[in-house]
């Protein structure tokens, strides 16, 4: 198999507390080739946006990273602050969550658009201006040109997110993370979002790393899932064996407590709240909600290991396979 | 092009909105303000009689048609010292102003952006600056070179460069913990030109508010200084001065020497803090 384009190695990370240092990230492994889509599920706090930023080096003063980032083979975390800004500029774009915070309110969406063109790749203006123009018409803006000159107060949440989807297209990235991009928008935004991201991705053959709390939508646009809870990804598969026969208590738990449309089934809560990975247990940080734990999973934590399909960590993986799947069978209905 | 046309167009309103937007109060200052800085502007041609014309036959006379406020002790006209006297007044306000608002957007935004050690470093020697009134740190350069307008006004901008710098730094520090801010990060682009492109301007309103209102304090401690005799000499037109010469004045029944520079003094101070502040508080408002 070729090389892949995202590559994590045990990345682990710590952020500065009152004290000292508060572990957040533990041993997160997984990798994307060009032109898939790889998405990341969990919930708040589970550690998938500081994932997404760890890519891109974009972490608060004094946090200690270990393991490694490479992007192309190359390790991002010990880049010369100039090659970051280069890779910043031409190989990585995120999409984030809160378009009105995330875009600057003082200037123009026009410039906004094309200012890395301009400053970093040299681009005259009004090539980029009309590159700005052919992107925002391509993912259905309408009256484009008049759009570059309004403030980011004068659009709709649904328009700004796609202003900034075209800001990260317009540099043409090779990996586009999306984090959480559509949980601003109303279900029909969200819809138009979705699919104009899998457009892109199957047009331009970038790499998605898609983060979401949305099971279904992570299933809808990502080849493959990676779980995430408490700082570690506890699971990676296809998307598809990811709801039929997930592999983790936690994923199974997850696809249980989701209403269903068809089936008169009330959905299973998971007993108990997430932690923090500071907070977790020393055995799987998982141990003290699972329904399936044993002495064996308060001893030590598991690691993500590769097995026929997909990737678990889990002791007891393999034993509780078969109920995991019937769990998976009666949440569907 | 339309993108051109239709971003002139909305400056123009927003330019438009900003100035009529105020209540009377803030029009009625501005207004004034700009009366008294086209008087000084235009003191050559509105000024009926030399600003240093005597005429000692003329001492001391009341408001009359040839001499608007009166004369003083050498028969100068008052009304047309009183127009050039805004001159230098005004130019080295401003100058303090724009020197103290530069050098403390400079420092407090480093300060805000490095963080960590810099910011503290700044922080405790603008906390040491503080300690020293500005008047006196300018009488103290008045002592090392002597009287006139250059020492005291670099003086008072080094000053007033803590009061703008403080401010600024913690409405940077808050700024620069905003969302976009990372998305600039995440663009690839330098530290220097995020805070100057998006940082900066993101600074100016609470800049403006601020600079409006220290202005007016610029005018008070250059008026106080002059008047101390420590600014510009005689016989040059000075606000400050014109009262301190005026005092002989006031004892002998002639108070308009030093009635009407601190009448203006006054005046043009309170339009300034006033605008200044509801611009502050019209801001606060719509935020």
């Amino acid at each position: 198999m070729k090389d892949p384009l995202l590559r994590l190695q045990e990345l682990c990370l710590w952020l500065p507390v009152k004290g000292g240092l508060a572990p957040i990230l533990e041993d997160v492994n997984f990798t994307i080739h060009r032109g898939e889509a790889f998405g990341l599920v969990g919930e708040s706090g589970s550690g998938k946006s500081m994932t997404a930023r760890c890519i891109s080096r974009l972490l608060p003063r004094g946090a200690k990273v270990t393991g490694d980032v490479l992007l192309e083979g190359v390790s991002t975390l010990s880049l010369t602050p100039r090659d970051l800004r280069a890779v910043r500029s031409s190989k990585v774009q995120i999409i984030f969550q809160d378009p009105r915070a995330h875009i600057n309110p003082v200037r123009r969406v026009g410039d906004y658009l094309t200012e890395v063109l301009v400053t970093e790749r040299g681009v005259e203006q009004d090539v980029a201006n009309r590159r700005a123009i052919e992107i925002l018409e391509t993912i259905g803006v309408t009256a484009a040109s008049t759009r570059l000159a309004q403030y980011p107060h004068e659009m709709s949440g649904g328009l700004l997110q796609r202003i900034m989807i075209a800001a990260a297209l317009l540099v043409e990235p090779e990996l586009l993370i999306a984090d959480e991009p559509t949980t601003a928008l109303d279900v029909t935004t969200q819809a138009d979002v979705v699919a104009l991201l899998d457009d892109m991705r199957r047009d331009r053959g970038l790499a998605l790393l898609f983060i979401t709390h949305d099971l279904e939508l992570a299933a809808a646009i990502c080849d493959r899932t990676g779980v995430m809870y408490a700082g570690t990804i506890v699971e990676v598969q296809t998307s598809a064996m990811l709801h039929q026969r997930p592999l983790h208590p936690y994923t199974a738990a997850l696809l249980a407590a989701r209403p269903s449309l068809t089936a008169q089934v009330r959905p299973v809560t998971i007993s108990g709240s997430p932690v923090a990975l500071a907070d977790a247990p020393a055995g799987c940080t998982f141990a003290p909600r699972c329904a399936y734990q044993d002495s064996r999973c308060r001893l030590e934590r598991p690691t993500l290991r590769e097995g026929g399909v997909g990737s678990v960590a889990c002791v007891r993986a393999h034993e509780i396979a078969s109920q995991l799947a019937v769990v998976a069978e009666s949440a569907r209905g | 092009m339309t993108v051109g046309l239709a971003s002139r167009r909305a400056t123009t309103a927003r330019v438009r909105r900003s100035f009529a937007g105020g209540d009377w109060i803030s029009r009625a200052c501005v207004g004034f303000l700009v009366l008294v800085v086209l008087g000084a502007v235009l003191a050559p041609l509105l000024a009926p009689y030399g600003p240093n014309q005597i005429n000692l036959a003329a001492a001391y006379q009341g408001l009359s048609s040839q001499h608007l406020l009166g004369t003083d002790d050498l028969g100068r006209d008052i009304f047309s010292r009183l127009l050039y006297g805004a001159r230098l007044p005004l130019l080295g306000a401003g100058l303090i102003d724009g020197i103290a608002t530069a050098l403390g957007l400079a420092v407090a935004t480093t300060a805000a952006w490095v963080g960590g050690w810099l910011d503290a470093v700044v922080s405790r020697t603008l906390d040491v600056l503080f300690a020293f009134p500005g008047l006196l740190l300018a009488i103290l350069a008045v002592a090392l070179f002597g009287p006139g307008f250059v020492a005291p006004v670099i003086a008072l901008a080094i000053a007033y460069t803590p009061y703008m710098a403080r401010l600024i730094r913690s409405v940077a520090i808050r700024e620069r913990s905003k969302p976009y801010i990372d998305a600039c990060s995440v663009q690839g682009w330098s530290g220097a030109w995020i805070c100057v492109r998006h940082l900066l301007p993101n600074l100016l309103p609470f800049v403006v508010v601020q600079a409006t209102v220290s202005f007016g304090y610029a005018l008070i401690d250059l008026a106080s200084l002059s008047f101390l005799g420590l600014g510009v000499q005689p016989p040059a037109a000075d606000w400050g001065l014109m009262i301190s010469e005026g005092e002989p004045g006031i004892l002998a029944h002639h108070p308009a020497e030093a009635l009407f520079p601190g009448l203006m003094i006054i005046l043009t101070v309170t339009a300034l803090v006033t605008f200044g502040e509801r611009r502050g508080a019209l801001r606060s408002r719509l935020r």
